[in-house]
């Protein structure tokens, strides 16, 4: 059996979707953080049933990718479970009446039911039963009140199978059905509310918003550097450090299999970015290095995610993002780029025209560095002094603009509107965004840690063949050249098409000047992106457009790091 | 209903409550803001605009909606 959660965006599917099936999925408070299905099982009368949490739609007639999944999907299910926003029955309702048009039998959820008290609200259970013809449960996924309500309501599942109506007859019902169902006691607006205001409005809104961003990112540096100089860095150096040294010992201190379990060591000590062994750096790299970054990272884009900041930050950022053929809400795809760029690339799903996703996806590909790429660089490229750092990001930042003012024109189409809900505030529940925040971690660690060993195998494995000095002869005359780069750092640049910390880790073993250094850093952001988001850029803009993004790229990187060259060298 | 009342929603000043009059556009204009609770009739509150033609921010039934620059000129209101 087949039990579709179909609802408006934002009324919690996925919150649902976790209780009944006890799979964890990511949920935020903004629209649209589900752009693709997901499967559960949940045991419901003694058999194995399928739980689908579908993208969120308004209607069934789809206007976005998004729809069209859900419109898709609709056709497969056995029953479906309507989630609505007990806090806006009006305007949820018109999806409810689409169903009831189908021939699908469904139960109505009535989520987010403790908000409707403190709004005044009123909705008269039995009535909106008898109106609606299906079983109703008034439901508070965050806190699990009402699931077991709602799963015995299943059998009582009912199709109402009303005749197809037009949108104004629908828009009449629902009318007449609020009418009889709801009560409001108006309320005047509290100070609460007008302080959330303030962040949507022009002047106040865009203090705030710099305010967030610049707070979010000291922060994220902040926490992540404690967590490497207290945790990280003596656990590798106290007791990580005499355990290789043992091992090296022996292993005989030198050979073939010991330079690739240890790496290249010096006597009594160890540099654990540059010694290039699976247990050195292989190890040190993804967890003394990066590890800390992504914790922080995705911690802090949890509470974004979750105190419904972000669609307000669209809002804000909106007239900047017309100026690169997109708008507000492209940024939300590119936050998520900052942290990895494969879901950000799936991410761009929430945008209606194809024109968007290929601008959004190729200006997350080339101009945003992921958050494993940042780590090396603020470890690595910071220890020569903070305004590297900075002027890193600074160029890219200037990359990512101009790429974006070019592509609006190069690309043709209209760039659509701004056209979106603003979700309330709510305060981030600890548990949800813990939960969240092990997802995405271990996501990471399942994921990218057996790439990093296998980079570091392949790396040495290609080393002791010689092989690698025959393609770094071969890439030579451009990178030093235009980049300005000595030749071996064609191998770096190479290697970070499986990661881009390894290759940052490589690039530092390379006695690079400062100049250098920096120009190595924004040609591995920018160059071809790592296989990962590759693979998932054909996926989901298509072999095309990944052929048009790496002619991009390639072309953007040899300027900005040919000037960069010339201005540093 | 005198003219002078009726101005679009890119005009409305932000704090300033109306009814929405109608949508000048087309079919599908009109479905996608129908979907998010903007249709004749419905009374509307202005919350912000942002300057250089960003979008406008009206709150419909305690819910508040983005609405680009384009879009809010051609949804029509009749201010009280």
């Amino acid at each position: 059996m087949k039990i579709l959660l179909v609802g408006n965006p934002n009324v919690g599917k996925s919150v649902v979707f976790s209780r009944l099936t006890g799979v964890h999925v990511l949920s935020s408070n903004y629209p649209g953080t589900t752009v693709n299905y997901t499967k559960g099982h949940m045991m419901f009368a003694d058999e194995q049933a399928e739980v689908i949490d579908v993208p969120g739609t308004y209607t069934l007639d789809p206007t976005s990718e998004a729809e069209e999944v859900a419109q898709k999907m609709l056709a497969e299910g056995d029953v479906a479970i309507n989630v609505v926003d007990a806090t806006n029955l009006e305007r949820n309702l018109y999806l409810t009446l689409q169903l009831s048009e189908r021939n699908i039998p469904m139960v109505v959820a009535l989520n987010v039911w403790d908000e409707t008290k403190h709004r005044g609200i009123h909705i008269d259970l039995d009535k909106l039963r008898e109106e609606l013809g299906v079983p109703v449960v008034p439901t508070v996924a965050v806190t699990g009140e009402g699931m077991k309500q709602l799963v015995e309501a299943l059998p009582q599942a009912a199709s109402p199978s009303h005749s197809p109506r037009s949108s104004e007859e629908r828009w009449k019902t629902i009318g007449s059905i609020i009418g009889r169902v709801q009560r409001i006691t108006p309320h005047s607006h509290t100070w609460r509310e007008r302080m959330a205001e303030a962040s949507i409005r022009p002047l106040s809104g865009a203090i705030i918003a710099l305010g967030i961003l610049a707070g979010t990112f000291l922060g994220v540096r902040f926490v992540s550097e404690s967590i490497i100089s207290y945790v990280m860095d003596p656990l590798f150096e106290r007791l990580w450090a005499p355990v290789i040294l043992r091992l090296s010992a022996l292993m005989g201190g030198g050979g073939l299999l010991h330079d690739i379990i240890v790496g290249s060591i010096g006597e009594g000590s160890i540099n654990f970015v540059e010694s290039f062994g699976l247990l050195t750096s292989g190890l040190y790299v993804p967890l003394a290095m990066v590890l800390p970054y992504i914790l922080s990272f995705y911690a802090a884009l949890g509470l974004l995610e979750d105190s419904g900041y972000l669609p307000r930050l669209a809002v804000m950022v909106d007239t900047l993002m017309h100026r690169l053929g997109l708008h507000g809400y492209a940024i939300i795809p590119t936050l998520l780029g900052l942290g990895c760029n494969v879901p950000g690339i799936m991410a761009t799903r929430v945008l209606e025209s194809k024109r968007e996703r290929f601008i959004v996806a190729t200006l997350i590909s080339i101009a945003i560095p992921c958050a494993s790429l940042q780590a090396m660089i603020f470890g690595l490229v910071g220890a020569r002094g903070g305004r590297y750092v900075i002027l890193i990001y600074s160029v890219l930042f200037a990359v990512w603009l101009a790429l974006g003012f070019f592509l609006r024109r190069a690309v043709k189409g209209f760039t659509p509107e701004l056209l979106i809900e603003i979700p309330p505030y709510r305060l981030p529940s600890w548990n949800a965004v813990v939960q969240k925040l092990w997802i995405r971690v271990h996501g990471f660690i399942v994921e990218a840690i057996p790439i990093v060993l296998g980079a570091v195998l392949v790396v040495n494995i290609l080393y002791s063949l010689g092989l690698f000095f025959a393609i770094a002869d071969a890439a030579a005359p451009v990178v030093t050249s235009v980049l300005g780069l000595p030749k071996e750092s064609v191998v770096a640049l190479a290697v970070g098409f499986l990661r881009k910390d390894v290759a940052m880790g490589m690039l530092a073993a390379l006695d690079l000047t400062t100049g250098q250094l920096v120009i190595g850093s924004v040609v591995l952001a920018m160059f071809f992106p790592c296989i990962a988001t590759f693979i998932v850029f054909l996926r989901e803009i298509g072999l095309s457009g990944l052929l048009k993004a790496t002619g991009i790229m390639i072309v953007a990187v040899m300027v900005t790091g040919g000037i960069l060259n010339l201005i540093l060298n | 209903m005198k003219k002078a009342n009726v101005v679009t929603a890119a005009d409305l000043a932000a704090g300033e409550i109306g009814a929405v009059v109608s949508i000048e556009g087309g079919h599908q204009l009109h479905n996608r803001l129908e979907a998010l609770g903007i249709r004749s009739g419905k009374k509307i509150r202005k919350v912000s605009s942002a300057f250089m033609r960003g979008p406008s921010i009206l709150e419909v039934d305690g819910c508040n909606i983005a609405i680009g620059y384009g879009m809010a000129t051609r949804i029509l209101i009749k201010t009280d």
